[in-house]
């Protein structure tokens, strides 16, 4: 059966190859997009690793009049941590560095254990940022008093962090090396899982996390406010208030952590959705003309058909001879195409898990093999209904 | 001649009115979504409001510090000292202004909050722009060395803070800070974030931070050259110029930075370096889609075409035995093909006329303005034949290979 479906395929190849062409080209294109979508759906559902509700962000732009120097840099926290407590509506706060979640940007530095070293992003968090943003803590601790007087620099790095340096060792207690130089050691307290902090719709970022202590002479120029759901915009106008009376010309930003959430999952999605719909429309396009060749073809062989009819093949055995005459062009086409498509994940083209490689492939031929099945339906069906005294008549 | 061409062209497309919808809506589709994507990159980085001096204009927008032992690197807009004294003393150019990209702030009226997007800017930024006032005008330099409190605002933020009267002469209270509306502009769509802002403030405004002597900070420069060919000879003296530029700190010991096209700002990061902007790889790259793009739906034609011209078998074979040579028949093929493909291209143009209307009307990108230009619709047209002439080539040559007798018996 399908020696004989090949061969008939063979003696038309010239005639077939456009075809052939025409749906390698598409299997290419399906499989692009069917790899873009896993990616996105698997990143899409995998925990987001904090909480970003209820969470306000205030930026504070310092003015060049007001540097704070080191020495002064504990007072300027007190007196903002003062004039938060003052407000009943905020639950927690937490001091950062600009690298808070959505937001673009981040510190990035070369890091080493034993012989591996890596360029990872550096974050600056303090005490209290594991229970305002909801870190889930897999191991060890976060930071707290402890980390106050000892000589040692304490670190907390990700999960994805501890797989790519650590592999099955425990990393709770282990040195890192040249966070900013090599000199400087730094021992990890704690492991947390990885945070989605650049869109639901992108992998994890593995990242190290540092903290904030007067040692390190940063302003924070970032607080994050776990506060009440009745907060509003009444309160941020009353808290923009009171700060710009606490840090004197600044520019203060106060915004809500999950509207840059919807913000940059749209930064993702309009793109990818634009893409979608150029591919859409280019394998629409595909259909009708593979429906139009298809139909063109078997209208021209109904002698054929009429003959296999009298010789006793049924409606039906017509109606597979002609789908699977298709198919096995998609066959063709798709082995070409695999050519290409089994690269992706052999060469590690770009940096994702060869599975949504794979999974891609899947999807794409199954995709393929549907489109084709649809586009021959039709023009079989209609071979299928033919009558041999009529058409052998006609001869 | 060419009448009868057309002629034939329309008969043959009535003949088989599904093979014509499938042909017309491949292309009209094909060459909608080019369009489109066009008349996007041409909103995105041609000379639009009120940019519309962009081909006479190079970019400085990061300074990049590298620290070669480490491998740390750190990209970040400038200060404006920085630009004050390395770009604006440039000789070459005609003029540049310094500003900084918008930044959310909060602006309260009567417990109602609203997030305007404050800018800082100079004076040349007015005269390098050409923004379209409603109401009032910019400010000047003199205001600006004044350090006066003064603003010009977006329309879009005048409705919503001041409702329908004139806003000129009122206060407005951004940030804390109480300014005085002098101006008010035509609204800048979002995709525009060089000049994009809801209020545009001088550089000497409070919370600016323009006199910050660190050499990076938050603003960019925007240099108008006499004319493109300037352009090289800008850059080579911004490289003279940045030779004596100091470090932030220790930390770092090279910097590179450039006067770059509007695009070469997005792809030197990226695709670049410091010696090569990067521009030609996405012009490469550009090709290539395009190339694959086209391929589906040209191959999907000739397919079409090929399946087609048995139907046309008895005119050619009559044609041939009246001594039609395969020259003349290719030829007529070919401007058949190409008649359809304008016909198509007409239908493409029809729908992204649509479809740029639906995007203008709705509130995607508030204040865009998507238009088919004169330059879209000759790239459109051009489309249109190339596309016409590569489908119709390879379906010609295997039609006037056809033989006389054969064609002629099968046709009976």
């Amino acid at each position: 059966m399908f020696k004989h479906l090949f061969k008939l395929m063979w003696n038309r190849k010239r005639k077939n190859l456009l075809l052939t062409i025409e749906i390698f080209v598409s299997f290419i294109v399906l499989f692009i997009i069917c790899c873009f979508l896993i990616f996105a759906y698997d990143n899409y559902s995998k925990p987001l690793g904090f909480d970003p509700n209820n969470i306000k962000v205030v930026q504070i732009h310092l003015g060049s009049e007001n540097k704070i120097f080191s020495d002064s840099l504990a007072n300027y926290h007190d007196a903002i941590k003062q004039m938060l407590d003052g407000f009943p509506e905020i639950k927690g706060y937490t001091f950062s560095d600009f690298a808070i979640p959505y937001v673009m940007g981040s510190h990035t530095s070369l890091i080493k254990y034993k012989k591996h070293s890596e360029a990872i992003d550096n974050y600056f968090k303090d005490d209290n940022t594991a229970k305002v943003l909801g870190f889930q803590l897999l191991e060890g601790r976060w930071f707290d008093k402890r980390d106050d007087d000892t000589s040692k620099n304490t670190v907390v790095i990700t999960e994805s962090f501890k797989k790519k340096f650590f592999e099955n060792e425990d990393p709770i207690g282990k040195q890192l090396y040249g966070v900013w130089d090599d000199k400087q050691k730094w021992d990890i307290v704690g492991v947390i899982a990885d945070t989605k902090s650049k869109s639901d719709y992108l992998p994890p970022t593995d990242g190290i996390y540092l903290r904030f202590n007067q040692k390190l002479k940063k302003t924070a120029s970032t607080i994050l406010l776990k506060v009440n759901p009745e907060a509003g915009a009444d309160f941020d106008s009353r808290l923009n208030k009171a700060l710009s009376s606490t840090v004197k010309s600044a520019n203060i930003d106060i915004s809500s952590l999950n509207d840059s959430r919807t913000t940059k999952n749209k930064i993702v999605l309009i793109p990818a959705i634009i893409f979608i719909t150029i591919c859409g429309f280019l394998i629409l396009n595909v259909c009708m003309g593979l429906f139009g060749v298809l139909w063109y073809n078997i209208n021209k062989r109904k002698s054929e058909i009429g003959l296999r009819k009298a010789v006793g093949a049924s409606s039906m055995n017509i109606l597979f001879h002609f789908v699977g005459e298709a198919w096995s062009l998609a066959t063709l086409a798709v082995f070409a195409g695999l050519f290409f498509a089994i690269q992706f994940p052999l060469l590690r083209v770009l940096d994702i898990a060869p599975i949504i490689y794979i999974k891609g492939i899947l999807f794409s031929i199954i995709f393929i093999y549907f489109i084709v099945f649809l586009c021959a339906l039709y023009p079989s069906r209609q071979a299928a209904k033919v009558y041999p005294a009529l058409v052998l008549h006609e001869e | 001649m060419l009448k009868n061409y057309f002629k034939i062209a329309i008969a043959v497309l009535k003949r088989n009115k599904f093979f014509t919808f499938i042909s017309l809506f491949g292309i009209a589709c094909t060459l909608m979504v080019l369009m489109v994507i066009t008349a996007f990159a041409d909103h995105m980085f041609g000379a639009n409001y009120p940019e519309v001096r962009a081909d006479r204009c190079l970019y400085v927008m990061t300074l990049s510090y590298t620290d070669s032992k480490h491998n740390n690197r750190m990209n970040t807009n400038a200060s404006f000292s920085f630009l004050n004294k390395y770009v604006k003393s440039l000789k070459t150019p005609e003029k540049v202004c310094i500003s900084n990209l918008s930044s959310t702030t909060n602006a309260y009226l009567k417990n109602k909050k609203f997030d305007f997007g404050l800018m800082y800017t100079d004076s040349e930024f007015w005269e390098i722009m050409q923004f379209t006032f409603l109401e009032g005008k910019p400010y000047t330099k003199d205001q600006i060395l004044r350090s006066e409190r003064v603003v010009v605002i977006n329309e879009s933020a005048k409705k919503l803070y001041f409702g329908d009267e004139s806003a000129v002469g009122k206060n407005i209270l951004a940030d804390d800070v109480s300014y005085k509306v002098i101006g008010v502009v035509k609204g800048v769509p979002k995709t525009r974030f060089i000049t994009r802002a809801d209020i545009y403030a001088p550089y000497t405004a409070p919370k600016s931070g323009y006199d910050s002597k660190s050499t990076t900070g938050s603003y960019h420069a925007v240099v108008l050259a006499k004319n493109s060919n300037d352009f090289k000879a800008i850059d080579d003296e911004y490289q003279h110029a940045l030779i004596s530029a100091p470090m932030p700190d220790n930390n770092w010991n090279k910097l590179s930075s450039h006067a770059d096209t509007f695009l070469a700002t997005f792809t030197r990061m990226g695709l670049g370096g410091d010696n090569n902007s990067g521009v030609s790889k996405v012009y490469i790259g550009g090709c290539l889609l395009l190339f694959l793009f086209f391929l589906l739906p040209t191959v999907n034609l000739v397919n079409l075409n090929i399946s087609r011209i048995i139907e046309r078998s008895s005119e050619i074979g009559v044609r041939k035995a009246f001594g039609a040579s395969s020259g003349v028949l290719i030829i007529q093929f070919i401007i058949e093909n190409i008649i359809l493909t304008i016909i198509g291209g007409v239908i493409g143009l029809l729908f992204t006329w649509g479809i740029l209307q639906y995007i203008n009307m709705s509130d995607l990108i508030p204040n865009i303005d998507l238009r088919i230009d004169l330059n879209v619709l000759l790239y459109g047209f051009a489309l249109c034949l190339i596309f016409g002439i590569f489908s119709g080539v390879y379906p010609a040559f295997k039609m006037s290979k056809l033989q006389i007798v054969k064609s002629l018996k099968s046709a009976s």
